[in-house]
């Protein structure tokens, strides 16, 4: 195979040569990059699933180059060169030699804007600047020291130790205190601080650093990238640093060092600095000899950085949203309400978490006789660090006449009763109530679901949706749904009080996550007016059943699409 | 408010089932006259198996007609192990009975025996069949027929209700479809009542627009799964143009034909004139027209009053453009509907 890929770059240009290297037979390829000779050694072989690596044969003969990793081997250094994120590819392994053309390709491609532009070299050194930090990092300092920190400014805060019985979670890390009071009281980061039953490892200082330089190589030494870097402080707060901590006498520090590499984006990464005998920061190379030093990987988690991390938006932070009916889509609704970022989510239902209901909620075993509502609020907070979800025992109507609709950004109600939704939207038009609603449901038989963003003052209402569409008459069920009226779609296992409408977890998660993005959609103000929108499923488990499905099922070729809601016969809009 | 919504209206005021109003005094002589005939019967030796309704009661597509009487289809049965030979015996029965219940008019005619009601407004006709096994025959035959004009004739009575109400072909919303269907009927009697003479008018059989609907029936459902009966209408009316119930008969006339789709198969029009055809046909043209006019129309108010043009006064026409609807909230006619919604 070797040589049949030696005879494909040949036969495209390439000058390659098989050559014994650490008493291997491996394929090197010359090229010249800006006068340069250089020499690529593929060092994988066939069959490539992944996109095999060249390595740079003298790898320290061309300085500090970005996307570079310098190694030794065989008593030469090499450098392993990153052209891509491994998951990103589809590699076609059945012609092994367009693979390695094409990695010889983004190689080349990639030394030279390397070799050639040295402000773009500098530019990504820096944006790769905490991967080549975790280089530094010892191997078995795999968990990161967690780091609640909001600001990059120069500051003092208490390290905790890990709890040594703890193999998961937030307890098992080094972590350093809170700095923010907005966390949800029953959150474990709250609660591993209230317990007192962490003791404080150290300090932990954060220091800002005006004009990052490259990380240290493999090669580098830590202390004088150290030394480098404190040096290089501005004199404001060189000369705070020493007034404001250097006082303090102690084992270990952890110092947090912080700064903008590219285009604003910040990095953060921490060292560790222990000695025999308790003793002031060191700021001079002379006081750091006695003091050993280690690189850590750090995580960094405020509301802005692990919010945004995971996709959600700080924009939704101050919006409040009230999800009514947390059932199986209910449930699924305020959970991605949460990671998007809702942190005033009020959740509202009488119902007890039964053992029934484990195989289509998202709440534990644990939960089973507690108030639905309750227990999700709970589980959210514990999810989500920022969340502050509240909960009420009630149905709908008691919500309604309970509190001030008015006062939520947005209602999204997930009860699955048309009688009880439609009482609602009557009661909010007879008390002149204008809030959002959006009201959520699906069918049985894996056929579909459904939501109606109901928004106050813009063409169309949920009563659009319940227009008879044969007399344009107020109609009982919704026109949007996929299964005829008046049918037997319950299930009953244990008779009556026991009936339940068969559909799987993938159906209500479904419903679920299609009406959370119609929510986050309009809370953004991206959606402004009123809409409908459904998901179709297939038919095989209704037609089995025997169920007879509508025509809007069969000629529906709009899932997931944001649909005008208007109907010209529903009169309340009219 | 749409054309839909007018349809609807419309459609409320001409409608006619048994259990309406309108209709309970008829319902009410038609049961006590049914229990006489059973008498008379049981009494002859010819106990009466089974009973049913017949015609557009049986199909719900009867319609309320502004003159005329309400029409009543009764059907009796005896075993045929039980039965005479000469059909006529029974139907002599029949004409007793009414007789004797001061009907007018009454007289046995080859399919069925009928009559008129003096205090109401009630015309009644009564078939007799006997059935064996699975097998319907009717008894045709008039009072003086002699045997080569009385039969027991194969008949499928039961089959033909099944055939209209058969809603089985359709691909969702399968119950929406069919009662499309049977308004379109209602749609058509009222539209043949409103633009033929009544003596022409009795000759264009209801049985034969239902067939011919039946066969040609398009329903107009939008993708959002509202119905449009004038696009229905329009398409169905189209679909009866383009098939083969009109046979050229010389100098721009016609002769119509629709068949049974059942025992015994016949022509529903075999007896029926070319003038007959010739206006059916020039009639559909006209309305296939007025159809497509109003399909074209922007203005509700303009659509409506083509409408009305063609079904009567019954299919209001809207004072004002869009007319007021604050206010005027219309709520659904059923108590109780099941849902398929959960969460």
């Amino acid at each position: 195979m070797q040589s049949k890929i030696k005879q494909h770059l040949t036969r495209i240009g390439y000058d390659c040569i098989v050559s014994d290297i650490g008493g291997f037979p491996r394929l090197v390829v010359n090229v010249t990059i800006a006068e340069s000779e250089i020499q690529l050694m593929l060092a994988a072989e066939p069959p490539f699933h992944s996109l095999p690596e060249f390595v740079l044969i003298d790898a320290d003969s061309f300085g500090r180059l970005a996307h570079v990793t310098v190694y030794q081997y065989s008593g030469a250094l090499f450098g392993a060169v990153c052209v891509n994120d491994p998951d990103s590819l589809s590699i076609n392994f059945e012609q092994p030699q367009l693979v390695v053309e094409e990695s010889l390709k983004r190689h080349v491609a990639l030394l030279e804007m390397c070799l050639t532009n040295p402000d773009w070299n500098n530019k990504e050194l820096l944006r790769e600047f905490y991967s080549d930090w975790l280089r530094k990092c010892r191997q078995d300092d795999s968990k990161p020291l967690l780091a609640n920190i909001e600001k990059p400014i120069l500051q003092r805060l208490v390290v905790y130790a890990p709890l040594s019985d703890k193999e998961y979670g937030i307890e098992s890390h080094y972590m350093v205190h809170p700095a923010d009071n907005s966390f949800s009281g029953i959150s474990d980061i709250h609660l591993s601080m209230m317990k007192g039953n962490r003791e404080a490892a150290g300090i932990a200082l954060v220091i800002p650093i005006h004009k990052l330089t490259p990380a240290p190589s493999r090669f580098d030494s830590l202390e004088q990238w150290y030394i480098d870097t404190i040096t290089a402080l501005p004199t404001t707060i060189r000369n705070e640093l020493q007034q404001k901590f250097g006082q303090w006498r102690d084992t270990t520090y952890w110092i947090v060092f912080t700064a903008n590499t590219v285009n604003d984006d910040r990095t953060w990464f921490a060292l560790k600095l222990v000695c025999k005998s308790k003793k002031a920061l060191p700021l001079t190379g002379e006081k750091l000899k006695d003091w050993t030093l280690a690189a850590l990987p750090i995580r960094l988690f405020n509301q802005e950085s692990t919010v945004q991390r995971g996709g959600g938006r700080l924009s939704l932070s101050d919006k409040k949203v009230a999800v009514i009916g947390v059932g199986s889509v209910g449930c699924e609704i305020a959970h991605k309400l949460s990671a998007a970022g809702v942190k005033s989510l009020t959740l509202v239902d009488p119902d007890i978490y039964e053992i029934n209901n484990l195989y289509r909620h998202v709440l534990e075993q644990g939960w089973v006789g507690a108030p639905k509502s309750f227990a999700l609020s709970v589980a959210i907070q514990r999810q989500f660090p920022w969340s502050n979800a509240t909960w009420y025992p009630y149905d709908l109507m008691k919500f309604a006449r309970n509190q001030n609709m008015e006062s939520y950004d947005l209602l999204v109600i997930a009860i699955g009763n048309p009688t009880q939704e439609r009482l609602f939207k009557q009661y909010l038009l007879d008390n002149n109530t204008y809030v959002a609603v959006i009201n959520s449901w699906l069918e049985g038989f894996g056929i579909g679901g459904h939501a109606v963003l109901d928004v106050s003052e813009s063409k169309g209402c949920l009563l659009c949706s319940y227009v008879c569409p044969e007399s344009g008459a107020r109609g009982l069920v919704s026109n949007m749904n996929f299964i005829e009226p008046n049918q037997v779609t319950m299930k009953s296992i244990a008779g009556c009080g026991e009936q339940f409408i068969s559909y799987g977890a993938a159906s209500s998660a479904q419903t679920g996550v299609m009406t959370a993005n119609l929510a986050i959609r309009y809370l953004e103000g991206k959606q402004t007016e009123s809409c409908k929108t459904s998901w179709k499923g297939d038919d095989d488990d209704a037609v089995n059943e025997g169920i007879k499905l509508t025509h809007r099922f069969y000629n529906f070729k709009h899932s997931l699409e944001y649909l005008p809601l208007t109907d010209e016969d529903c009169d309340v809009c009219s | 408010m749409s054309i839909q919504n007018r349809f609807s209206k419309f459609h409320d005021k001409i409608k006619l089932g048994r259990e309406d109003d309108a209709y309970r005094e008829a319902r009410a002589k038609d049961n006590s006259i049914l229990d006489e005939i059973k008498a008379e019967f049981r009494s002859a030796g010819y106990p009466i198996i089974e009973t049913f309704i017949q015609g557009s009661l049986s199909t719900y597509t009867g319609i309320k007609h502004p003159v005329d009487d309400f029409d009543i289809d009764r059907a009796v049965v005896i075993d045929a192990d039980n039965a005479p030979d000469n059909p006529v015996e029974l139907k002599k029965l029949v004409l007793k009975v009414l007789e004797k219940r001061g009907f007018k008019n009454a007289r046995v005619k080859k399919p069925c025996v009928t009559a008129d009601y003096i205090n109401l407004s009630l015309h009644i006709d009564i078939v007799v069949y006997r059935k064996g096994g699975e097998q319907y025959e009717l008894a045709v035959g008039k009072l003086n027929s002699n045997e080569q004009n009385r039969e027991w004739s194969p008949s499928e009575p039961k089959k033909l209700i099944e055939h209209i109400n058969n809603s089985s072909l359709f691909i969702g919303s399968a119950d929406l479809k069919i009662k499309q269907f049977k308004r379109l009927v209602r749609y058509f009697k009222r539209w043949r009542d409103e633009k033929f003479g009544q003596a022409i008018g009795k000759k264009v059989f209801s049985i034969g627009l239902t067939l011919m609907l039946k066969e040609q029936f398009r329903p107009a459902i939008d993708n959002n799964g509202k119905v449009d009966d004038l696009q229905s209408l329009r398409d169905t009316v189209g679909a009866i143009m383009a098939s083969n119930y009109f046979h050229w008969a010389g100098d721009n006339k016609y002769k119509v034909n629709v068949y049974l789709p059942v025992q015994p198969y016949i022509n529903v029009f075999e007896n029926s004139s070319i003038d007959t055809g010739t206006q059916l046909y020039n009639k559909f043209k006209l309305l296939l027209t007025k159809l497509d006019q109003a399909l074209e129309e922007d203005s509700l108010k303009k659509q409506c009053e083509i409408l009305q043009g063609l079904f009567g006064n019954d299919f209001e026409v809207p004072e004002k453009e869009q007319s007021n609807n604050a206010g005027k909230v219309a709520y659904s006619n059923a108590g109780v509907v099941g849902t398929s919604q959960g969460a």
